[in-house]
């Protein structure tokens, strides 16, 4: 592993919904060339975990530190997309507002197959359409650590396809790639790392 | 400064084309505010008195109950897919985006507040509209500032809540009194209702109400935000 890669580390990370503890002074170590699985049941706390670690969510204690990184990048199914915007006003305007290049647009726009959907309001796709959109969204954005929440439920077999390469790519790039998921068999082979969130603890 | 101009115009842009989209709801305030003025119009012999003192106070009825509509809807674009808990990974977003919602509440105040005058010059059958307009422009300007600041930050602050558009007009109105009040006061008429001057110190109010309250919003919206 190069010693440029960035690292994310959480210690002691605490987090609570009324008299429910989520994360329970969990520690976490993420390094940047990995894609990490996360797994848990429903509710475990898998998408808090994630918004705790970019900073969406302040943990009630612990830290998260950040070394070598510059940002990060969430995919959630809110898919963070204006309604009544086409495709190409969604992610133009997020191009100019994360000040990338249009080859990226055009390569996110390739990856995902939105061609024919470059014209048509976000409000008029399917859930699966959506999803590409908001992939292709979360991936424009320049950013250290990516982390998807189930990205893999409502794509279908060249969608999830192109998103593994998509994936695989941001890795040899020495990027980090957290993916909560349920469908481990769609993406055998691809994970450096299993962790499993329970009880509020991580287990690898 | 790009750090502050590109996202800001960005923003400003990006909205400008939401509203041309929904400008069926741009339309239907605009008719909900000239209904207020016509209903009050009907309702009131001015007989011999002069109209003229009456437009300021007319002109502001119908401007505030369609002004606080729109400023209920100010982050409607952002709260429908999520959008402002994505901004949050975005370094440096608070003030281009307060700012940008700012400069547009007020824009469509102003825009609001002309289409009353020209409403209520017509209703009343005033005889010099552009000297009243040369009079008038500064505290209506400054009242649409000091409204849109007030509306754009306290819209930010019920986003969460599931009776947003019940909550916003109890928590602002008692906030925008004094703004009021100084608009309506700001005019001095003559005996015979033409507009004389305007006062300089209800002016000073206005101006002072806006610093203070785009002052205040530009320093809490971060939290606001993160209370999301």
């Amino acid at each position: 592993m190069s010693p440029d890669f960035p690292r994310l580390e959480a210690k002691k990370v605490t987090q609570s919904y009324g008299y429910r503890c989520i994360l329970n002074e969990l520690d976490l170590v993420l390094h940047g060339g990995e894609v990490t699985a996360l797994m848990g049941s429903n509710g475990a706390g898998k998408t808090t975990l994630m918004k705790v670690l970019c900073g969406l969510i302040k943990p009630r204690s612990g830290e998260v530190a950040l070394f070598q990184a510059e940002s990060f990048s969430l995919f959630t199914q809110e898919g963070y997309l204006f309604d009544d915007l086409t495709v190409e006003e969604n992610l133009n305007f997020y191009r100019q507002f994360f000040n990338v290049s249009e080859e990226s647009l055009e390569e996110m726009k390739e990856s995902f197959a939105l061609e024919n959907l470059w014209n048509m309001p976000i409000r008029h796709l399917s859930l699966g359409q959506k999803t590409r959109t908001a992939l292709a969204r979360t991936f424009l954005m320049p950013a250290s650590f990516y982390f998807l929440d189930e990205p893999f439920g409502a794509l279908d077999q060249v969608s999830h396809e192109n998103l593994l390469k998509v994936i695989k790519h941001l890795r040899q790039e020495g990027r980090h790639i957290l993916i909560a998921t349920h469908l481990m068999e769609r993406a055998q082979g691809l994970f450096n790392r299993i962790l499993y969130l329970e009880k509020g603890k991580i287990r690898e | 400064m790009s750090l502050f101009w590109r996202p800001f115009m960005l923003l400003l842009k990006k909205d400008l084309l939401l509203l041309k989209r929904r400008s069926a709801s741009v339309v239907s305030v605009i008719f909900f505010s000239l209904l207020i003025i016509i209903i009050f119009q009907i309702g009131i012999d001015l007989g011999e008195m002069s109209p003229i003192p009456f437009a300021a106070p007319f002109i502001w009825l119908g401007s505030l109950f369609g002004g606080m509509l729109r400023m209920s809807r100010t982050f409607e674009s952002e709260t429908r897919g999520h959008v402002l808990e994505g901004y949050r990974l975005t370094k440096g977003i608070v003030l281009p985006l307060y700012l940008s919602k700012l400069v547009l509440n007020v824009f469509f105040m102003v825009l609001l507040q002309f289409l009353m005058f020209v409403v209520v010059v017509a209703l009343f059958n005033i005889q010099s509209p552009l000297f009243y307009l040369k009079m008038a422009w500064l505290p209506f300007v400054l009242g649409a500032m000091g409204f849109s600041a007030v509306g754009t930050t306290f819209s930010g602050m019920v986003l969460g809540d599931s009776s947003k558009d019940l909550l916003l007009p109890v928590i602002a109105y008692p906030i925008l009194s004094p703004l009021l009040i100084g608009v309506i006061k700001s005019f001095e008429y003559a005996a015979s209702g033409d507009v004389l001057s305007l006062n300089p110190a209800w002016i000073s109010l206005l101006i002072a109400f806006d610093l203070i309250y785009i002052s205040v919003s530009i320093l809490v919206f971060n939290i606001l935000l993160e209370s999301q």
